[in-house]
């Protein structure tokens, strides 16, 4: 299948090779006919004229610079007669039926006229060469290959700037719509003039800007139920905690049922929380409070509050103008997940580069599926589908991954060669830019 | 492909000057007499404003030449040429009366492919050839 534009260049190119043929060609053979008629027409009227001012039949007077005479007496030449095989067998046949008539022969490229007329037991004949006509009709040739290539670029170049004219909108349109298949509601294309591209440029906006409102209500519908949820969800809390208390007190199942109630109160609580910082990221709320942070440190601090000793670290020691609450939650996510699902030793490194610290998560685990690498940090995604509940809220990977966009950093998923997942976190060392 | 590429030769070949076949234009004008130069019949050229028949070479030839002249003619004035086709001429005057040379003159002019009778005043002569 060819591009619309090669399409559009050869239909161009066809429509103005063929125009430039025609006119060119016909030019050029009209010319050429209008040469070679007059030259024969004068050179008949001077053959006539010569042998209507002859007496005696002398070939020498039809003879002169440019051509030569023949005059048959019953068939036989007068005098010389190098010249008889010149003269065509058909034109003598024209000749005896008693017009004057004339041939162009060509031989060896050079083109000449014979011309011949019979009087009685009389013929004569004379031939000159059309040279002169030959160099000018090709000198024409010459032009009409000039201006019909010519024609033929000129057109080429006008065919390529109306096919880029056609297909900048589509192009446009094209980048627009994998803009907003990649994620960016936003986008919009510039509608121009109101032909039917720009028809279909403003149809792709109307539709970008309502599925932008649709996705704009459901995520302020999940905002407002994490919102509204948040109050009792803070009362029961405040209730588990006695329930904790109580629960070795009571019978063995209404104490396993006040354990369960806790524990579900608390993973409802985290996802909650959770629900609103995705929603505070999607609403575009969530802002950077930066600051220099010894980023060994706070890696370290991350692991110790969550009392996850056994996590080997290779941290170097780093300074860098990043917002540590978000890097705790990035770390504590990633640590967590690795945790989870991985297999020990999970290890984190941290090491530079110039403008970015860079934080690897390993784990010795089975690593990840590759068909699951696209999506791992897709909210409420789970790698392993026979484990339908998760400790987890399943958004942590979602939200380490907004916050390391929210640094303009990156967070990728990968496998090492020998087994193992490994998520690497690149954050720009000297904050946000 | 294999078409516009003939195409192109077709065009290529088409430029140029191409031969022709024969082009026949208005009738050839001017008559041929036979005169007497040296004793001998030679062809002269008398030009014309029309087509001009073997019978109007006759006449012309009977007009006889201007006296002076390189060439003679034993034509008599009266001649009164009356036909002429491939086999005989007819003239008004007695052919008997008629000099070798005249006969000779006459029939060359009529340019018949072969020998011609000679018939005027009741009498007739020949079949006679034009001499080469």
């Amino acid at each position: 299948m060819r591009s619309l534009r090669t399409r559009l260049l050869i239909a161009f190119a066809l429509l103005s090779g063929v125009t430039a043929a025609a006119v060119a060609g016909a030019m050029y053979g009209q010319a050429r006919n209008v040469i070679l008629e007059k030259a024969q027409d004068s050179a008949v009227r001077q053959f006539t004229e010569r042998v209507a001012a002859m007496t005696v039949p002398d070939p020498g007077a039809l003879s002169d610079r440019d051509s030569f005479g023949v005059i048959l007496y019953r068939g036989r030449p007068l005098g010389d007669d190098q010249r008889v095989p010149d003269i065509p067998r058909e034109l003598r046949d024209k000749v005896a039926t008693g017009v004057v008539a004339w041939q162009r022969v060509v031989h060896d490229g050079q083109a000449g006229l014979v011309m011949g007329m019979r009087l009685s037991d009389l013929e004569f004949y004379s031939g000159r060469h059309l040279s002169d006509e030959q160099d000018s009709i090709r000198e024409l040739a010459l032009l009409a290959w000039v201006i019909g290539i010519g024609s033929l670029v000129l057109s080429g170049f006008l065919a390529w700037l109306a096919a880029n004219s056609v297909l900048r909108p589509v192009r446009d349109l094209d980048a627009a719509a994998r803009r907003l298949g990649e994620g960016d509601l936003t986008t919009r294309v510039q509608v121009r003039g109101g032909d039917e591209l720009a028809g279909v440029a403003q149809t792709f906006n109307t539709t970008a800007a309502a599925l932008e409102k649709q996705v704009a209500d459901a995520r302020r519908f999940v905002a407002d139920v994490s919102h509204e949820l948040r109050t009792p969800l803070a009362a029961m809390t405040a209730v588990t905690d006695v329930l904790d208390e109580e629960a070795p007190h009571l019978t063995e199942d209404a104490g396993k049922a006040a354990t369960l109630v806790s524990q579900e109160t608390r993973n409802l609580t985290r996802l909650v929380n959770d629900l609103m910082e995705v929603s505070r990221f999607d609403s575009g709320a969530a802002t950077l409070a930066l600051d220099d942070v010894d980023v060994a440190e706070a890696v370290t601090a991350t692991l110790r509050a969550r009392r996850w000793t056994d996590v080997v670290t290779d941290l170097a020691s780093l300074t860098a103008r990043v917002d540590p609450r978000r890097l705790d939650v990035i770390v504590a996510n990633l640590v967590g997940n690795a945790l989870k699902h991985g297999a020990a030793p999970v290890s984190v490194t941290l090491r530079g580069e110039p403008g970015w610290v860079i934080i690897e998560v390993t784990d010795h685990g089975p690593g990840l599926d590759p068909q699951v690498l696209p999506q791992v940090f897709d909210r409420f995604y789970k790698a392993d589908t026979a484990r339908t509940r998760s400790e987890g809220s399943g958004l942590g990977l979602a939200i380490a991954w907004e916050n390391a966009r929210l640094h303009d950093g990156t967070l990728t998923a990968g496998n090492r060669p020998d087994g193992g997942a490994v998520f690497t976190l690149r954050l720009p060392s000297g904050g946000s830019r | 492909m294999k078409r516009s590429l003939v195409l192109v030769a077709l065009l290529i070949a088409g430029c140029g000057v191409q031969p022709t076949e024969p082009i026949g234009g208005s009738r050839a004008k001017g008559a041929v007499i036979y005169l007497v130069q040296d004793g001998e019949v030679t062809p002269v050229l008398r030009p014309t404003r029309h087509e001009s028949s073997q019978l109007s070479a006759l006449e012309l030839l009977a007009q006889g030449v201007p006296p002076g002249g390189l060439y003679t003619t034993e034509v008599p004035h009266d001649l009164g040429p009356k036909s002429v086709d491939d086999k005989t001429v007819a003239v008004t005057v007695d052919v008997t009366t008629l000099s070798t040379m005249a006969v000779a003159q006459i029939v060359c002019t009529a340019a018949a492919p072969g020998p011609v009778t000679l018939q005027g005043g009741g009498q007739t002569r020949g079949p006679v050839s034009c001499p080469d």
